[in-house]
C-alpha cells in the first residue's frame, strides 16, 4: 500500500494472519493481514457481519487475538501492549462519554491517561477545529450524538496518535461536522499519521480514503487504491466505489469472483 | 496508578453532584429529590429511634454467628461472582480506558476503588436492619460495611479467576462446564440436607448444610467477619477489623498480583450487563428487562379496537414473549393466594365480611405493588415516543391501546385471586358479585394513573444509576400519587354505593352503583393519560 513509513520505518499498522473468533467456533475474522503506513488514509468497508468491529477492537488491545501478529508503531499489541498503545486511539462506533465529566474535563482526562504534558494548547486548538469551543464547559449528558462524537474524536486525537481508527465515524455528524471531521483527519494523515476508517456510507468515504480494504465474512477480499479495484474487478468506466463494492462482496458481474487476499 | 484513572476517581464524585444539583434545578428533580430524601431520611432515623426503644432483643450467640454469617459470605460471593458485575465497567470506561495504555492491574484496581464507596454505604444500609441482634451494635455495623467490601473483592477475584480457567476450556464446552459446577455445587448442597435425616426440621437442615466440612474449610478465612460481627468489647471489635481488612487486602493483593487476560470477559459481561440496563431504563424492572425467549407465542389481533387495538396487541405479544415479566407478580400473588387459602384452611368458619375484606384487599394492592413489574405500556415506549406521536391516531386512542395490555394482566390476576378464594370458601353473596364487577375499572384506573404520572414524570434514573436518591424519590412520588388517585376515585364509588344502599336497603344496587361510578370514573382517567401524552416533551423528555 502507499504512503510514507511509520515510526522506526516500520509500517505504523501491521496485522499479519490475524484471527478472531467467537463462540460456536465461528471465525469473525480469518488470516487477516495487511499493512497501512503513516500518511495513508485506509477505508476499512465490507457488509454487515464482515469483521471491522472484531478487527479494531483487536488493534486496540480489548480483544486478544486468537492468532496473528499485530502491530502499532513497531509494537506488538499482546506483548508491548502498553507501547503499543500510546500511539493509538479508537474510536468507537458509539461514542459514550462520562455523563458526569465535562467536554474540557474529557479532554483533561485523555491527557492524564496517556500522559500529555502542556495539553491545555492543543486541546483548545483541537475544540475550535471541530466546532467544539463553545461547548467546552457542558456535561456530556447536554451534548447531541454528533457532539459527542466529535469530543471522542478530540479525545482519540489529544496524544497526537501514530494510527487512528474510526469506527462509523460519520454517523450522527451533519454535513458540516462532515466536513470538519474531513478536514482535520487529512491534516492528521498529513502530518504523518495512519488513519483507518469503517464505513457504511461509501460514497461519502470515497473522495477521502486514499486506499480501501474490502472485508467479507472475517476476510479481505481487497487491498489497494480505488483504481486498482476498478482494474481488478473489471468495471468500466469510472466504477463508483459503491459499484466496485457491489461486485467484490457480491461477486455480481466479476468474471472471476474474488478471491480472499492474503495466506 | 495511572493519572488518568486518579482523575477519573477523584472528579467523578464532584461531577455526580453537579449532574444531582443540575437536575434538582427542575420542578420534577427536586421533587423527586426531596421525596427521595424524606423517604430514606425517615428510614434511616426511623431505624436509629428504634435502637433506643427498651425492647428487650435477644442478642445472636458467638456460635451462632460463627456458625452461619461464614457459610453465608462465602454463599453471597459465589452468588456475586456469577453475576459478573464485578467486572463490569461502563460504556464510557469500556471506550476510553480499555484502548488506553493503562495496565490490566490498574484497571482492576481503580474498579475496585471507584466501587468501594457504594459496596460500603450498602453495608452501611443494612447494618441499620441488623445491628440490633448483635452484643455490640458498632462492632457489628463495621463487621457488615466490611463484608461488603470483601463481598465485592471476592467476586473480583471468582471473575479474574474464572477468566483465567477459561482460557483452558474450548469455547464450545464453557456453558456445559459453567452448568455443571451449578449442578455440583446444588447437588453437593443436597447431599449436605440429605444428612439432616428424614425428620430434620429446615433449620436443622441448614444447619446442616453450614457445618458440612467443605463449607466449613471454605469458609474459614471468613471467621474475622463473624467474630468481628459477635465481639462485645472495643479491644475485641479492633482486632477483629484489623484481620477483616486483612482478609480484604489479602484477597485485593492475589487479584492484583495475578496478572490475568480478563479484559474480553469483561467487555462480555460489561456488554450484557449494559443491555440489561438500557432494557430496564425503559421500565419493566428487572425480570421484564430480561432478553426476550425464543418463544412465538401469538396473542389475538383485537381488531375491533382498530389502531389502539394494533398498539395493544403488540404490546400483548412482545409481553407474552417476556414471560419472566411476569415472575414477580406471579410469586407475589401464588404467595399471597397460599396464605389466604392456608388461613382459612386453618381458621375453620371464618367470619365473612372479615375474610371478603382480605381478599378485597389484596386484589385492590395488586395492581398497586406489582404494576411496576409489568411496564408493557408507555414506560416501556420511552424510547418510542416519536414514533407514538407519528401515528396516525388521537392520543385517547393510544393512551386506550397502551393502557389495556397492561390492566388485562391485572385483571386476570386479580380473577385468579378471586377464584382461588371462592375455592377456599372465604367470598360469597354480594361480596363476590361486587369484587368481580370492581376488578375491571379499577385495573383500568390503577394503570392508567400509573401511566399518567410516568408521562408527567419521565425520570430516566434506574436503580443502575448513580442518582439513586432521585430514582426512588421518583418512585415514592409516584406511588403517593397513584394512591391519592385511585384513593379519591374509589372514595367517590364507595359514597356513591353506600348512598344508594342507604336508601334503597339493598347492597347489591350499592355494590352495582359503585361499580358503574368507578367505571365512568376511568373514562376522564384515560383522557387524562391521552392528555399527558399530548404534552409529553419528545425534545425534553426522551433521552439523546
Amino acid at each position: 500500500m502507499t504512503g510514507g513509513e511509520g515510526a522506526e520505518g516500520a509500517p505504523a499498522l501491521e496485522l499479519a494472519g490475524f484471527s478472531k473468533g467467537y463462540g460456536g467456533g465461528r471465525l469473525a475474522v480469518d488470516a487477516l493481514s495487511f499493512t497501512v503506513r503513516g500518511g495513508e488514509i485506509a477505508g476499512l468497508v465490507g457488509p454487515n457481519g464482515a469483521g471491522k468491529t472484531t478487527t479494531f477492537r483487536a488493534i486496540a488491545g480489548i480483544h486478544p487475538p486468537g492468532a496473528g501478529v499485530i502491530r502499532v508503531a513497531g509494537h506488538d499489541v499482546v506483548r508491548d501492549g502498553s507501547a503499543a498503545k500510546r500511539r493509538l486511539a479508537l474510536v468507537p462506533d458509539e461514542p459514550h462519554l462520562f455523563n458526569s465529566l465535562t467536554v474540557w474535563e474529557h479532554l483533561e482526562f485523555a491527557a492524564r491517561v496517556y500522559g500529555v504534558p502542556d495539553w491545555r494548547r492543543a486541546g483548545e486548538t483541537l475544540l475550535e477545529e471541530l466546532e467544539m469551543a463553545e461547548r467546552r464547559d457542558s456535561l456530556a449528558d447536554e451534548l447531541s450524538r454528533g457532539m459527542r462524537q466529535k469530543v471522542a474524536v478530540a479525545c482519540a486525537l489529544l496524544h497526537d496518535p501514530a494510527v487512528l481508527l474510526l469506527d462509523e465515524p460519520l454517523t450522527g455528524l451533519d454535513p458540516r461536522g462532515i466536513r470538519t471531521l474531513y478536514d482535520t483527519l487529512r491534516r492528521r494523515a498529513a502530518a504523518g499519521a495512519a488513519v483507518v476508517l469503517s464505513s457504511h456510507l461509501l460514497g461519502q468515504i470515497e473522495g477521502l480514503c486514499s486506499t480501501f480494504l474490502v472485508l467479507r465474512q472475517g476476510r479481505l477480499l481487497f487491498a489497494g487504491t480505488q483504481e486498482e479495484m476498478r482494474i481488478a474487478y473489471g468495471a468500466e468506466g469510472e466504477g463508483s466505489l459503491e459499484e466496485l463494492f457491489f461486485r467484490l462482496t457480491e461477486g455480481s458481474g466479476v468474471p472471476n469472483a474474488p478471491q480472499p487476499v492474503g495466506p | 496508578m495511572n493519572g488518568g484513572l486518579l482523575f477519573l476517581l477523584r472528579r467523578s464524585p464532584r461531577g455526580k453532584m453537579r449532574q444531582a444539583w443540575r437536575r434538582m434545578k427542575t420542578v420534577k428533580g427536586a421533587l423527586a429529590f426531596g421525596f427521595g430524601a424524606l423517604f430514606i431520611g425517615g428510614f434511616v432515623a426511623l431505624q436509629l429511634w428504634t435502637f433506643t426503644l427498651d425492647v428487650p432483643i435477644e442478642p445472636a450467640s458467638r456460635a451462632t454467628v460463627l456458625a452461619y454469617l461464614p457459610p453465608a459470605l462465602l454463599l453471597l460471593s459465589v452468588l456475586g461472582a456469577m453475576s459478573g458485575r464485578a467486572l463490569y465497567f461502563s460504556p464510557a470506561e469500556v471506550d476510553f480506558l480499555f484502548p488506553a495504555p493503562v495496565g490490566r492491574r490498574e484497571l482492576l484496581l481503580y474498579n475496585l476503588v471507584s466501587r468501594v464507596g457504594v459496596q460500603l454505604a450498602s453495608g452501611v444500609w443494612v447494618a441499620l436492619f441488623v445491628a440490633r441482634y448483635a452484643v455490640n451494635p458498632w462492632n457489628a455495623a463495621a463487621a457488615t460495611a466490611l463484608s461488603f467490601v470483601f463481598l465485592y473483592v471476592a467476586a473480583q477475584a471468582m471473575g479474574v479467576a474464572a477468566a483465567a480457567a477459561e482460557v483452558y476450556v474450548p469455547e464450545r464446552a464453557r456453558p456445559y462446564v459453567r452448568r455443571g459446577l451449578i449442578v455440583g455445587l446444588l447437588s453437593a448442597a443436597l447431599a449436605a440436607v440429605a444428612t439432616a435425616g428424614s425428620g430434620a426440621t429446615p433449620g436443622m437442615r441448614l444447619r446442616a448444610v453450614a457445618a458440612a466440612a467443605p463449607v466449613q474449610a471454605l469458609a474459614y478465612p471468613l471467621r474475622p467477619f463473624a467474630e468481628l460481627f459477635g465481639a462485645a468489647g472495643w479491644a475485641d471489635g479492633a482486632l477483629w477489623a484489623a484481620a477483616c481488612l486483612g482478609v480484604i487486602a489479602a484477597v485485593a493483593g492475589l487479584v492484583l498480583l495475578s496478572d490475568v487476560a480478563y479484559t474480553e470477559r469483561s467487555l462480555a459481561v460489561s456488554a450484557k450487563m449494559h443491555a440489561r440496563l438500557a432494557r430496564m431504563r425503559s421500565g419493566g424492572g428487572i425480570h421484564a428487562s430480561a432478553a426476550p425467549s425464543r418463544l412465538r407465542v401469538r396473542t389475538p389481533g383485537l381488531r375491533v379496537l382498530g389502531g389502539a387495538g394494533a398498539l395493544a396487541w403488540r404490546q400483548l405479544t412482545e409481553l407474552a414473549r417476556t414471560p419472566r415479566a411476569l415472575v414477580v407478580p406471579l410469586l407475589g400473588l401464588t404467595v399471597w393466594v397460599g396464605t389466604i387459602l392456608f388461613a382459612f384452611h386453618e381458621s375453620g368458619d371464618p367470619d365473612p365480611a372479615a375474610s371478603a375484606a382480605v381478599v378485597i384487599g389484596v386484589c385492590l394492592m395488586l395492581p398497586v405493588l406489582f404494576s411496576g413489574h409489568v411496564a408493557f405500556d408507555f414506560r416501556r415506549d420511552l424510547d418510542r415516543m416519536d414514533v407514538l406521536r407519528s401515528l396516525p391516531l388521537s392520543p385517547v386512542q393510544v393512551a386506550a391501546g397502551q393502557v389495556l395490555p397492561v390492566a388485562l394482566v391485572f385483571m386476570v390476576m386479580q380473577y385468579l385471586v378471586v377464584i382461588a378464594a371462592v375455592v377456599a370458601g372465604a367470598l360469597r353473596g354480594p361480596w363476590l358479585l361486587g369484587l368481580a364487577l370492581v376488578v375491571p375499572p379499577y385495573a383500568w384506573a390503577t394503570l392508567a394513573v400509573e401511566n399518567g404520572l410516568f408521562l408527567l414524570m419521565p425520570y430516566r434514573v434506574t436503580p443502575g444509576d448513580d442518582q439513586r436518591m432521585q430514582f426512588m424519590g421518583k418512585v415514592m412520588l409516584s406511588m403517593f400519587l397513584k394512591a391519592i388517585v385511585t384513593g379519591v376515585l374509589a372514595l367517590a364509588a364507595g359514597a356513591a354505593g353506600w348512598g344508594i344502599f342507604r336508601l334503597t336497603d339493598s347492597l347489591d344496587a350499592g355494590i352495582a352503583v359503585g361499580c358503574v361510578v368507578l367505571a365512568l370514573g376511568c373514562i376522564p382517567l384515560t383522557f387524562m393519560v391521552g392528555l399527558a401524552f399530548l404534552g409529553f416533551d419528545i425534545g425534553r423528555d426522551t433521552p439523546a
